[in-house]
């Protein structure tokens, strides 16, 4: 088990590492100058210079790329163009009400996807399974702010059932949660509907039939069990990405999360800001496949061998 | 002459009539065609076949767990007096590993990979017996003891991919006997077995049956598997049983040509190596097509034109014992018509 995790925590290192080089990358080939932007746009070609120095633009780019992984790994993901705020404050002050949104999204899908997918695979081709995979074709076809402004018009303005425009309670949550949440719950549940259909089909459950066991202590014991897998390593990775923001829900919803200042962020060019959020997003999505991975170990004795 | 005064023995297992039909895309399959036997307690019965013959279909039927396609269409299956055909599931799922158990052809995929063995002992001996989390553990113990396992309290613990084909094999065995069945159906036990090994798992078998007086059906393809082990054979092929009879007379006086084919395809050791080891020319009906007749005509080499038109039933083999049956309109001793 030890050197499992071992391992895939040195995969995940790897990849962090590589969004690194995107990250660097793509602020290298910006056309936003930062020395001009640190000097200001009135300075002398002199002033220019020493900005540049001071901020290492005048070494070769293997160098410059050493400086900033060692910023990174001090926590230092730069500095806001626009504010001149750090930009891992920025992004902390921002992640609480992502942090709120993600766990509710994720409650929704699960809750929702999971049960309405083993049900459609136990009632298979009855009428409860055709409601299920219409339902979840529809959720999972529509778009998210669509969904969402739909959410919006039917039951915080038609029907006043949740607060309209608030963000700052927990009704005003569930609008939210849920237009993140459908449509993953409409994945969800076509995911667990075929595996657990494959596992129904698996011997161990004919035997488990065999040894008397009833309908409910075969799905619950061995049919569950067996089928979870895919559905974990979705949850680990939807985390990661609703932890780095969900740009359209929190769009739609004005919802004051790292999304938001994400998007504010691409409009008013700042690319520090936005390159740190990816970094955090990408590091987020990376940390929670891992736990997936090591939750998924736990479950299936035989991952750790393979 | 009082004729009551001797009791037949009740059965263990009676099967009278059986049908089972598939439903698929293509059509519907008979897999199993108006099937009779009996079993006492104690006894053990080999069926033989091709694969597709409807052995399984067979098992599946006597613990009433034909896949979602298939079904009984007509027949009884008594088990010791009870009526399962058409039983509830409640009633099905009591008798289940109590009275009737099964053991499956492949112990990698019938065992739950992601539960511990002595778990999925235990399940078996909780549901029927009723007994606490410890004494099943003991139970569980025991058994895995008695099935050749060994160092069982550690075993407990383990999982089926950490055991070799045997050891898993025995710990399948030890799940169907957890809670002490009348009769245990066992499909292909051996198939997926080293020879080294079959021969452990057979001896495994023919123990416990003695030592429980429990009814064993042995389900196989393999004629050498029920030499050793069973008291009578039923041979199928195409759904129907075509011979049946003491294993002996099976092996020595064999009246079907598909038995004879099988028992010339088998490999003997004073056999001369350097030729062929003769087989049974053809294949199988698929079973979508109905044809009048006997089904093996197409691969029978002492058909005789009656055999086109009828199909002929199971009757006693002309001079052979007294149970000794097989559907055979010639008689295949002398190569004429038996009728």
């Amino acid at each position: 088990m030890t050197r499992y995790i071992a391992g895939r925590l040195g995969w995940a290192v790897l990849v962090v590492f590589a969004i690194t080089i995107i990250t660097f990358g793509v602020a290298f080939l910006s056309p936003v100058d930062p020395a001009r932007l640190y000097a200001g746009l009135r300075a002398t070609h002199a002033e220019y210079e020493i900005a540049r120095r001071q901020l290492g633009l005048d070494h070769p780019i293997v160098v410059q790329y050493w400086l900033y992984l060692k910023r990174l790994l001090h926590g230092n993901l730069g500095t806001s163009y626009s504010t001149g705020e750090p930009v891992l404050r920025l992004v902390l002050s921002r992640l609480p009400a992502t942090l709120e949104l993600a766990a509710a999204g994720l409650l929704v899908e699960v809750v929702i996807g999971l049960p309405l997918g083993v049900l459609a695979a136990l009632k298979w081709q009855g009428p409860a399974d055709r409601i299920v995979l219409t339902g979840s074709l529809l959720g999972v076809v529509v778009p998210q702010f669509v969904l969402g402004f739909v959410l919006l018009y039917l039951f915080a303005y038609k029907i006043p059932l949740f607060p309209l425009g608030a963000t700052d309670s927990l009704p005003a949550l569930v609008l939210p949660a849920l237009a993140l949440g459908l449509p993953g719950a409409a994945w969800y549940a076509r995911m667990v509907r075929s595996s657990v259909l494959n596992v129904l089909g698996e011997d161990f459950v004919r035997n488990s039939r065999a040894k008397g066991l009833s309908e409910w202590s075969v799905v619950t014991r061995h049919v569950m069990r067996n089928s979870v897998g895919p559905a974990v390593t979705m949850i680990g990775l939807d985390f990661g990405i609703f932890l780095g923001g969900v740009l359209v829900v929190e769009q739609v919803f004005g919802w004051p999360g790292i999304g938001q200042q994400a998007w504010n962020a691409i409009t008013a060019n700042d690319i520090p800001v936005v390159l740190g959020t990816v970094i955090v997003a990408a590091t987020a999505v990376v940390i929670f496949n891992l736990v997936a991975d090591i939750v998924n170990a736990l479950l299936d004795p035989r991952i750790k061998y393979s | 002459m009082m004729a009551s005064a001797v009791e037949a023995p009740e059965n263990a297992l009676e099967v009278r009539g059986l049908s089972t039909v598939y439903g698929t895309a293509r059509g519907q399959i008979v897999a199993v065609r108006d099937v009779s036997f009996r079993i006492e307690p104690g006894e053990a019965v080999g069926i033989v076949g091709e694969s597709g013959c409807g052995k399984t279909a067979i098992a599946l039927a006597l613990l009433g767990l034909l896949p979602r396609n298939g079904r009984i269409a007509s027949g009884q299956i008594l088990l010791r007096g009870t009526e399962l055909v058409g039983a509830t599931s409640k009633v099905l799922r009591d008798l289940r590993g109590r009275r009737i158990a099964m053991v499956f052809q492949d112990s990698m995929t019938s065992l739950d990979p992601v539960m511990p063995i002595g778990r999925q002992i235990a399940e078996g001996i909780i549901t029927h017996l009723g007994v606490s989390k410890d004494d099943a553990r003991r139970r569980a113990i025991e058994l895995l003891e008695e099935v050749g396992v060994p160092d069982p309290v550690k075993r407990l613990a383990s999982y089926p991919h950490q055991l070799s084909g045997g050891l898993r094999q025995r710990v399948a065995i030890a799940v169907a006997l957890a809670a002490d069945p009348d009769v245990l159906v066992a499909d292909e036990p051996t198939t997926a077995l080293d020879v080294t090994i079959q021969a452990q798992i057979l001896d495994l078998l023919e123990r416990e049956r003695r030592r429980r007086g429990m009814a064993l059906i042995l389900i196989t393809h393999d004629l050498g598997v029920v030499a050793s082990v069973t008291d009578r054979v039923l041979v199928m092929y195409a759904g129907r049983v075509v011979e049946l009879g003491t294993t002996a007379e099976i092996f020595a006086d064999p009246r079907h040509p598909y038995t004879l084919g099988l028992l010339n395809s088998m490999p003997r050791v004073e056999s001369v190596l350097d030729r062929e080891l003769p087989t049974i020319p053809g294949s199988p009906p698929s079973g979508y097509d109905e044809r009048q007749g006997c089904p093996f005509i197409p691969r029978c080499s002492f058909a005789i034109d009656t055999c086109r038109r009828v199909d002929p039933p199971l009757e006693p083999a002309a001079g052979g014992g007294e149970a000794h049956q097989a559907a055979c309109l010639v008689d295949t001793r002398t190569r004429r018509s038996a009728r």
